[in-house]
């Protein structure tokens, strides 16, 4: 790695991105603003950033440009990780190292290395940044960097082919960051054609009478999304009980969050199951004979307990079945609510009264977070 | 086992024949729970899960019924139907710990709805739901899965973790010829997959393996009526041997350990893991017409075994159309016909030099896929139909 990258790679402002389709990238362009990929963000216009404390902000989603693959989102609060400054990708030459930073398979943020295959490649009718550096899903949207830690392209996609990966050049998206900056509507996309800002819902561009609704799902930025039953009863539930679901969206119906200190997920693992589960703490490795007694106790029901190697989940499972009825609609609803606060009741108990420590994703003092 | 034969002998395991479900049943719980009428709901669904028991005796609560070595006790708790099983009782001397954390760890879990309890040092595994929130569909779920979960475990918690079994269903000991047959297969079989498990590693054949371990499993399977550590034991040797994902010298190993376990089960153990039991619930998943056609109908897998007899390798050959008997019969209920033909298949090569059995059982296993390997459509529109994976 370069001297000049810090070796403690924390303290840049590269941050993770929830959505519910996945997670991505993204990197500080001012203390309010992120750059990711238009790809990272669609079709949602409200997201959620993952901070170092493993705690997750607000952004909503502010610009697009669904050609070049960029999007601008406004943070909730300004964060204080290091803005990187941009580069000049007309400078670049074939074999100069890149560091590529981001969240790779949801991994913390991490740093693969390589050299630069072509600094100009055209590919798929647009030029690109090509290097041989590892990317792998949920490092879209964060940047390449050069060995003077400037911004010289932003992380879109790979071929299937090894080690053949793409960035988006600096200078489009240094235009797109100027533009965003002289403009004042709070949401836009980019027309795919002439570039123009498209800030409502039209057939047609205004300036190059492009269809934009023939061109990557254009319409579907000025709707609102198209939640599926499972999602909309978890985020429901979840929003009842005083979590915000923007905040604990984790993929396609997938949810994470903390109620207190106890850590929350929500999944769908089958067409018949949906699982709450909160993996809250570590069993201690004697005497567990009482812990085991207690957590198998009935009066949990209808929560369960299991252990999954030394980690205490407490569960709740919902048959998909009952979602669909409206009979039991509200009433899963509540019995929701009170699983997750009563995780948040439990995990100190077990500590408390059991000698358990807390799990490595517990926001209890003592917890590896 | 000669390898110029194989040894098939007919079952001692009881019958398990295709009782049909029917459907319409199961719809009209449906429909009856959407009119809030739950507990007529509740009786079409155990009518749909175990048509033998309720033609036999009405449905009433509380209701009482076995599956294998485990009992099952229905009954409503104020407006809960309450469907629970006894694992284990801790009394003293048991391995409570161990046992509480097996529970903790390999019965309960997400993505089911019933789950393990303790209550006055006993582990049930329960299922309790408001009538008006029991779904059809979801009771159905609980009647397929527990039953067969907490039969297929709790003799063996009671060997492992020695726990006491106070509402066990009790399983009918085999009869004196049955228990002589019994012994005399166990030893002649384990004995011939030994030498079969040989001729395997001296052709370094993984394709050989897999038929091997498939029927070292499925005919135990289908011969004895196996329960607790024993049966245990074989299937999880067999699931290693079965892994794809494995590699070959593991699954292999696991072969020569499955073959040396079983052989290392002396006739006492064997007897008391050895009982016919009742089934309120067919063990055995529904054959389809699918699953004949996709071992024995027209495709990969029989124009495999044409190639081994076409190049002289008639002990594969025969293998492999054996194996696809015994999986069909030892993991799936038929109609009886069906079940005949194929077992009739497997004992026309039963101590039979294979090169002169094995034109018949050709002829035998393509009769068997053209008379009951259709859904009544043609074979060309099933051809589309993804194929089995077995074994």
């Amino acid at each position: 790695m370069s001297k000049r990258l810090p070796s403690k790679i924390e303290s840049l402002g590269v941050y993770q991105v929830f959505t519910g389709t996945g997670t991505g990238s993204g990197w500080l362009i001012d203390d309010r603003h992120l750059l990711t990929n238009c790809h990272v963000v669609q079709p949602f216009r409200d997201v959620a950033i993952e901070l170092r404390n493993r705690t997750r902000i607000r952004a909503t989603v502010r610009r697009l440009h669904p050609h070049r693959d960029l999007a601008i989102v406004e943070l909730s609060e300004a964060l204080d990780g290091a803005v990187l400054p941009l580069g000049d990708d007309s400078l670049l030459k074939p074999k100069q190292s890149v560091h590529i930073l981001g969240f790779p398979i949801g991994l913390p943020l991490s740093v693969t290395e390589g050299v630069i295959s072509h600094p100009h490649q055209r590919f798929d009718n647009q030029y690109y940044v090509q290097t041989d550096a590892a990317i792998n899903p949920g490092n879209s949207g964060g940047p390449i960097l050069d060995d003077e830690r400037r911004v010289i392209a932003v992380t879109t996609c790979k071929l299937d082919a090894d080690s053949v990966g793409f960035g988006i050049p600096v200078n489009d998206v240094r235009k797109f960051i100027e533009e965003f900056r002289s403009q004042t509507v709070p949401f836009g996309a980019q027309c795919p054609v002439c570039d123009v800002l498209i800030t409502k819902a039209q057939r047609y561009c205004d300036e190059c009478g492009s269809n934009l609704e023939s061109q990557h799902d254009f319409a579907d930025y000025f709707s609102s999304n198209e939640t599926d039953p499972l999602a909309t009863f978890v985020e429901t539930a979840l929003s009842r009980a005083g979590i915000d679901p923007v905040i604990a969206r984790h993929g396609h119906q997938n949810w994470s969050c903390h109620a207190g200190s106890a850590p929350i997920k929500a999944w769908c693992c089958c067409s018949e199951h949906l699982n709450f589960s909160s993996p809250m703490v570590e069993t201690p490795t004697r005497q567990v004979n009482a812990l085991f007694a207690y957590l198998l106790d009935e009066e949990h029901a209808p929560f369960s307990f299991d252990l999954d190697g030394s980690i205490v989940r407490m569960n709740y499972v919902i048959h998909t079945t009952d979602v669909f009825s409206k009979r039991d609609r509200e009433h899963l609803i509540e019995e929701v609510g009170e699983f997750i606060r009563r995780a948040d009741r439990i995990d100190g108990r077990l500590v408390k009264e059991f000698g358990c420590t807390p799990a490595p994703d517990s926001q209890m003092p003592g917890g590896h977070h | 086992m000669s390898l110029s034969a194989f040894y098939c002998p007919a079952p001692i395991r009881h019958r398990r024949p295709l009782i049909a479900r029917d459907y319409a049943r199961r719809d009209l719980a449906i429909e009856l729970f959407d009119r809030g009428e739950y507990l007529q709901a509740v009786a079409e669904t155990f009518a749909h899960a175990m048509p033998e028991v309720i033609a036999r005796t009405p449905f009433v609560l509380p209701l009482s019924f076995a599956q294998g070595s485990a009992r099952f006790d229905v009954r409503l708790d104020g407006d809960q139907l309450v469907l629970t099983t006894v694992l284990a009782e801790l009394n003293a001397g048991a391995n409570a710990t161990a046992l509480l954390r097996f529970a903790l760890s390999r019965m309960a879990g997400t993505g089911q709805i019933y789950q393990p309890r303790l209550k006055d040092q006993v582990v049930r595994i329960e299922f309790r739901e408001q009538l008006r929130h029991l779904h059809p569909l979801k009771l159905l779920e609980v009647l397929m899965k527990l039953p067969a979960e907490a039969s297929g475990q709790d003799q063996w918690l009671a060997e492992e973790f020695q726990v006491a079994r106070p509402a066990s269903a009790p399983l009918t000991p085999l009869n004196e010829v049955e228990a002589q047959a019994a012994v005399a297969f166990w030893h002649r079989h384990w004995s011939d997959m030994e030498i079969l498990h040989n001729e395997v590693r001296r052709r370094r054949s993984v394709r050989m393996l897999d038929f091997a371990g498939s029927l070292a499993s499925n005919l135990t399977r289908l011969v004895l009526p196996l329960h607790g550590s024993v049966r245990i034991e074989l299937d999880e040797y067999a699931d290693e041997i079965a892994d794809r994902d494995e590699t070959v010298s593991k699954r292999d190993a696991a072969m020569a350990r499955l073959v040396r376990a079983m052989q290392g089960v002396d006739d006492t153990r064997l007897l008391a893991s050895l009982g016919h039991g009742e089934y309120a619930i067919n063990p055995l998943r529904e054959g389809s017409p699918s699953m004949i056609h996709s071992l024995y109908g027209p495709g990969e897998r029989m124009q495999a075994v044409h190639d081994h007899r076409a190049n002289g390798r008639l002990l594969e050959a025969g293998l492999e159309l054996l194996s696809y008997g015994t999986y069909l019969l030892a993991t799936s209920s038929w109609a009886e016909p069906v079940e005949q033909s194929i077992a009739a298949l497997l004992a026309s090569a039963h101590e039979k030099p294979i090169r002169e059995v094995l034109d018949s059982l050709l002829v035998s296993a393509e009769a068997i896929s053209e008379e009951y390997g259709k859904h009544g459509v043609s074979a060309a529109a099933e051809a589309d139909a993804p194929a089995e994976t077995m074994p």
